[in-house]
């Protein structure tokens, strides 16, 4: 077991619950107030310094509100969440400026997350700017220079006078992570940073990522709902399903040996890249889709779409995860049986 | 057996004020009845651009340059537009196009969308064009009561169901996929893959299904076509390509390599360095030539012939046999 001081970021019980809003009319109309959506529904989980850290879970499954939670980008709205040991679930704008130093953002998509307008150099300054680092302009340019070296953008005095449109995607996403390096992070949050790229470009990024990573010492949370490269990408994996965490441990020993059934729906639902398998139709051993975070299911969240579901699954209170041993925590009553 | 669809010598280049970009440079193959070809590639190697070129409607400002589209024998090139409209678009072949379940109209209920496709080639009763649409919806695995909903109310897996049961309506016998999984969760893309094995036996079909997932298109395509700039460089069975004895050319070998695999511990996953080529000029030789790890002297003076290394395995490399 790691000791204390190696978790670099621990979040304990983290709650996000949104107010839908009401019209005007159904005010007037007297009508109820909307349910809550419960997007993250009490998740805890710790990461060590230098690990890399998976979220899986379908669309609706809350982990990209979790990635944005850590950022600070949203409010939690019960839990807490600590980061190098202080707590940081809420923050002034001062501190919070202070905190984004040190938690950086790999967005999804490098097309939209870059100004066009912008030189490259221009796009590796503004977080200089923005976070008052104090230095001359030479220092800046050095300082650019370094970050385009860390994520392989050779000669880096070439690309720093490029436009944005002027680099493949590839490229692109190797500016967006250098933007983020450049202020020396410890925590990078990458949400989905492959999934809209091409897959010789993808197996290229993350080569990069996990180069940078080793490099520096670096902590990612890695946020997808692809299994296939969270497999090849992570230490360590927590699958989320409706808000909460259904099971969480190993990256190699989630997916040889999954223990709650979403996660061996997941498993079954990955293409690969083997033959024989055109006229064979896939048994999902999951049905229909997942429910509004507004109307959870009572009893286990899992139990309207699981095949092993019986009676107890949808009477009793919710599963909380359990040690299967050897750190593999899942929330499945039956794990035993089926 | 007869083939559905062939494709012979086409060429069809966007004409730039750059110059001519050859998004399809000399592509011919067949397409038997029943038959999932599967085309990959990276982005801008000319996937979508033969997709739409071979439904007769390139997108601007792309010609053809010559070569034939025949479908049940007949070329469609040299076909009216109006001829075109009335017996081959949508009638004969169908295309699901890339992101078109974000294409919906916002303001209209899913009936009344389908409605509409379905008057313009088919004018007939409303109750009877409702019952057509009900039956549909019901062999794409969706509620009648969809038809009163609007695209906001539907989840992804959903809308994208809806444009397949449009894309059905006239009875085509060939049906052009478009990425139609991509932005789809993997449970809701493996029931998508799923829905499309089992309409393709109900009503006979054929497919051309394109992505860049190799993975994905292991389980869904009975021959693979891998496409790089505007050429064919593999074309094999899904056993030639996914099988033990692994692919013929060095493109589609790194690509494989690329993919990760689920069952397997992987250090390092390979990428092929650099990017597709311009096609307004291409490079001299093979075209693959500037990021290929097993190149070598001819590959950058002569361009590799499309030949059959083995029975129905084409490959265009100066490394396979018979190519000199």
């Amino acid at each position: 077991m790691t000791t204390q001081q190696d978790i670099i970021l621990k979040v304990e019980n983290l709650q996000k619950h949104f107010q839908p809003h009401q019209s005007f009319t159904q005010a007037l109309a007297g009508q109820k107030k909307q349910r809550l959506i419960r997007a993250v529904d009490g998740i805890s989980f710790s990461i060590s310094r230098g690990e890399i850290f998976g979220l899986i879970g379908e669309s609706g499954s809350g982990k990209t509100t979790t990635g944005k939670l850590i950022m600070k980008l949203l409010e939690p709205t019960g839990g807490s969440i600590w980061f190098d040991g202080h707590d940081v679930t809420h923050l002034g704008k001062e501190e919070n400026r202070k905190y984004r130093t040190k938690v950086q953002m790999i967005f999804q998509d490098p097309y939209a997350s870059m100004n066009p307008r912008f030189k490259i150099k221009d796009v590796l300054e503004e977080p200089l700017l923005i976070h008052n680092i104090k230095a001359n302009h030479e220092k800046r340019q050095e300082m650019i220079i370094k970050a385009l070296e860390e994520v392989k953008l050779n000669p880096p005095e070439e690309f720093m006078t490029r436009w944005p449109h002027m680099l493949s995607g590839g490229q692109r996403q190797r500016v967006a992570t250098a933007r983020t390096l450049i202020l020396n992070p410890s925590l990078l949050v990458a949400d989905e940073p492959v999934s809209m790229i091409d897959l010789s470009t993808r197996a290229e990024i993350l080569h990069m990522m996990k180069d940078v990573q080793r490099d520096l010492g670096l902590t990612y949370l890695y946020i997808t709902h692809d299994l296939s490269t969270a497999r090849y990408f992570t230490d360590r994996i927590a699958v989320m399903y409706l808000g909460k965490i259904v099971e969480m441990g190993k990256a190699g020993d989630i997916i040889d040996r999954p223990l709650h059934p979403y996660t061996r729906a997941l498993i079954e639902a990955v293409p690969e890249p083997e033959s024989g398998k055109v006229h064979v139709i896939k048994e999902l051993p999951i049905s229909g889709e997942i429910p509004s975070p507004a109307n959870i299911p009572a009893g286990c969240r899992f139990h309207t779409r699981c095949p092993y579901a019986t009676k107890e699954c949808s009477e009793l209170p919710e599963p909380e995860l359990q040690d299967a041993g050897d750190g593999h925590l899942h929330a499945c009553r039956r794990w035993k049986e089926i | 057996m007869e083939s559905l669809l062939q494709v012979d010598h086409l060429k069809m280049y966007y004409h730039t004020s750059k110059g001519a970009v050859r998004a399809i440079d000399d592509i011919s193959f067949n397409l038997y009845p029943g038959e999932t070809i599967g085309l990959v590639g990276e982005s801008g190697c000319g996937k979508t651009s033969l997709g739409t070129s071979l439904l007769r409607m390139p997108t601007p400002p792309g010609r053809y340059e010559g070569g034939r589209v025949l479908i049940n024998g007949t070329d469609i090139l040299p076909m009216t537009e109006k001829d075109v409209r009335k017996n081959v678009r949508w009638e004969q072949i169908a295309m699901v196009f890339q992101g078109a379940m974000n294409c919906l109209t916002p303001v209209y209920t899913i009936g009344r969308q389908m409605m509409e496709t379905l008057q313009e080639h088919r004018p007939m009763e409303k109750k009877e064009a409702e019952d057509l649409i009900k039956e549909y919806l019901n062999h794409v695995g969706l509620p009648a009561e969809v038809m009163n909903r609007y695209p906001h109310e539907l989840s992804g897996g959903m809308k994208q169901r809806v444009v397949i049961a449009t894309a059905l309506f006239l009875k085509p016998k060939l049906v052009i996929l478009d990425e139609p999984t991509t932005a789809l969760d993997v449970i809701v893309q493996a029931q998508i893959i799923n829905l499309l094995k089992k309409l393709k036996q109900q009503f006979e079909l054929s497919f051309i299904f394109i992505t860049h997932d190799l993975a994905l298109e292991a389980e869904v395509s009975d021959r693979i076509c891998v496409m790089y700039a505007g050429k064919i460089v593999e074309l094999g069975t899904n056993e030639h390509i996914y099988g033990k004895q692994g692919p013929a050319h060095p493109y589609t070998e790194k690509l494989l390599l690329a993919t990760p695999r689920l069952h397997q511990e992987v250090e390092n996953l390979q990428y092929i360095p650099g990017t597709p080529p311009d096609l307004i000029n291409p490079p001299k030789g093979c075209r693959f030539n500037p990021r290929c790890h097993r190149v070598m002297d001819i590959c950058k003076e002569e361009e590799p012939p499309l030949v059959e290394i083995e029975s129905g395995h084409y490959a265009a490399c100066w490394h396979c046999k018979g190519a000199k």
